[in-house]
């Protein structure tokens, strides 16, 4: 059985490194589909692969160092208190597939599930700000980088100082059209205009 | 021979704004004085916005050329990006991408014809105060104060420069007076030189490729839809189609289009967007706090999802919501 999985191994590598012939390939890929540990070593040798390439992905020591310090930060983090969401928290469970932050049960790495979130908003916020003049397009090459910056549908609730804020890339969207059409004011020049051109959005 | 009678009137313009703290002053002219400073005035400057706990700057050039306006506005913060301004025709150039956006503002040659028609009630919905004086980015202000008669719009606090009015930080007060927003010029130089070719990308979009939002002009009426009753002092503006981009495409508003109806009272903004109801993606019915003075509203009208947005109070966007109904 050993000697079966190094020879299939061998040739998981051989089809990573490009070295198999399109019949051999088929072949492997079929394994791929049905063996669950052959498609984790293929996912081994594809991220080996991109480490080797790219000498930035692989961890260095100094790396190590501040994971390490940020573990004992961790730990030395005082409890925060359970803040509740508003009124229509319950209602919002039920129905909509959000990522909570800062609500239920503090866990051990709230903190870095903390950044993550912000990542998130931030990544969201981004996407948005490229998307924002793009989406009115029917552009088939349009289409295309925009299917290539695809942003995650999920809506992110935050917890900041004044309460709730919810984050939904589609909302972002609309906000955007809101700023390009939306200034109808007396005070739009200059400062309207200024406000709408320089500012592209909350929630970084 | 022209120059006296201009410094003349100047000096009379000015003195008219010295008044006592705590009057109220004509809204209108005040109204006029600001945006013809804006119109009129070459300036370069630093420009701060800090909303819901957010900040962002951008680096401003304006000149005016006859009836020409030329502005720039080169972003400090965020994604890279400069915005070039002719008059109501505005370029976004994403060096990032090499994307340019060019797009016409209809909304930027509204004023000052609006003010000063007659149908301009900006006046029976906002008072104006003289609050005081104040020394911004090294300017001598005047303060005035915009104070909502209700509580279906925000009150602002203008500084506006002694000289010849040009608004150089504006706050947006919630219904308690509370900060909700803030725009400012952190440094300003008024009658700087400016080079002309700073301002003369305009035209130049080489090496990028070039796209024009596909906006259909139409009517509420047109696509049956009717406010069933007007929000106090909310004007339509404008009711545009945003056509559905692929749903391919991977966007999140998938394949639909969108109707944008637009309303302002003068002063704040008001944008209703309906679309077709989705299941998937339309789940959450609410009030939302964008950060800032924007909330949003999303409401569900049998076949249709409707999202207000608006720099107002929710109860304004409640207002609307509620007001929309579909033609029989």
């Amino acid at each position: 059985m050993g000697d079966l999985n190094s020879f299939s191994n061998e040739r998981i590598s051989a089809m990573v490194d490009g070295d198999l012939q399109s019949d051999e390939c088929g072949q492997i890929l079929d394994r791929l589909r049905e063996d669950a540990q052959s498609l984790e070593t293929w996912h081994v040798y594809q991220v080996v692969g991109d480490v080797l390439r790219s000498p930035e992905l692989a961890p260095t020591r100094s790396d190590m160092a501040f994971w390490e310090k940020l573990e004992q930060r961790l730990a030395l983090e005082p409890d925060r208190p359970n803040i509740a969401l508003n009124s229509d928290r319950s209602t919002m469970e039920k129905s909509t597939p959000v990522v909570m932050a800062n609500i239920g049960e503090i866990v051990a790495n709230e903190s870095v599930f903390h950044w993550k979130v912000l990542a998130g908003v931030a990544c969201t916020v981004l996407v948005s700000v490229v998307g924002s003049g793009l989406w009115t397009q029917t552009n088939s090459r349009i289409s295309q980088e925009l299917a290539s910056v695809k942003p995650a549908a999920a809506v992110v609730v935050m917890e900041t100082p004044v309460g709730s804020m919810l984050r939904d890339p589609r909302l972002d969207e609309l906000m955007a059209a809101h700023r390009q059409l939306g200034g109808h004011s007396a005070l739009q020049v200059p400062a309207g205009f200024l406000r709408n051109a320089t500012y592209e959005g909350t929630g970084r | 021979m022209l120059l006296p009678i201009a410094w003349c009137l100047c000096a009379m313009q000015s003195a008219a704004w010295a008044q006592p703290l705590g009057v109220e002053v004509p809204l209108n002219a005040w109204l006029m004085r600001v945006h013809q400073a804006a119109r009129q005035s070459v300036y370069t400057g630093t420009f701060v916005v800090s909303a819901g706990g957010a900040m962002a700057s951008a680096r401003i050039w304006h000149v005016c050329d006859g009836s020409q306006q030329l502005e720039r506005v080169e972003s400090l913060s965020g994604t890279p990006r400069a915005i070039y301004r002719r008059n109501d025709q505005v370029v976004t150039f994403f060096p990032q991408s090499r994307i340019a956006i060019a797009e016409v503002r209809e909304s930027l040659g509204l004023f000052p014809s609006l003010l000063k028609s007659s149908d301009s009630a900006i006046g029976d919905f906002y008072r104006l105060k003289v609050i005081g004086n104040d020394r911004i980015a090294g300017f001598d202000s005047d303060v005035f104060q915009l104070v909502p008669n209700d509580g279906l719009r925000y009150g602002y606090r203008v500084w506006s420069e002694k000289k010849a009015g040009l608004i150089i930080q504006l706050q947006t007060l919630g219904l308690d007076g509370k900060v909700l927003e803030q725009a400012a010029f952190s440094e300003l130089q008024l009658d700087a030189t400016v080079n002309v070719n700073k301002l003369s990308r305009m035209g130049n979009t080489d090496g990028y490729r070039v796209l024009r939002p596909d906006l259909q002009k139409t009517a509420a009426d047109a696509q049956g839809w009717v406010l069933q009753k007007e929000v106090d002092g909310f004007k339509p503006m404008a009711c545009y189609q945003r056509p559905a981009v692929s749903a391919a495409a991977g966007t999140v508003g998938g394949g639909q289009s969108t109707m944008q109806w637009t309303f302002s009272d003068g002063v704040a903004t008001v944008s209703l967007f309906v679309e077709a109801y989705d299941r998937q993606r339309h789940v959450r019915e609410g009030m939302t706090d964008m950060g800032g003075a924007t909330h949003t509203l999303t409401h569900r009208i049998h076949d249709w999802w409707v999202t207000v947005v608006g720099e107002v109070p929710p109860a304004t966007l409640h207002a609307f919501a509620q007001s929309l109904e579909r033609k029989k």
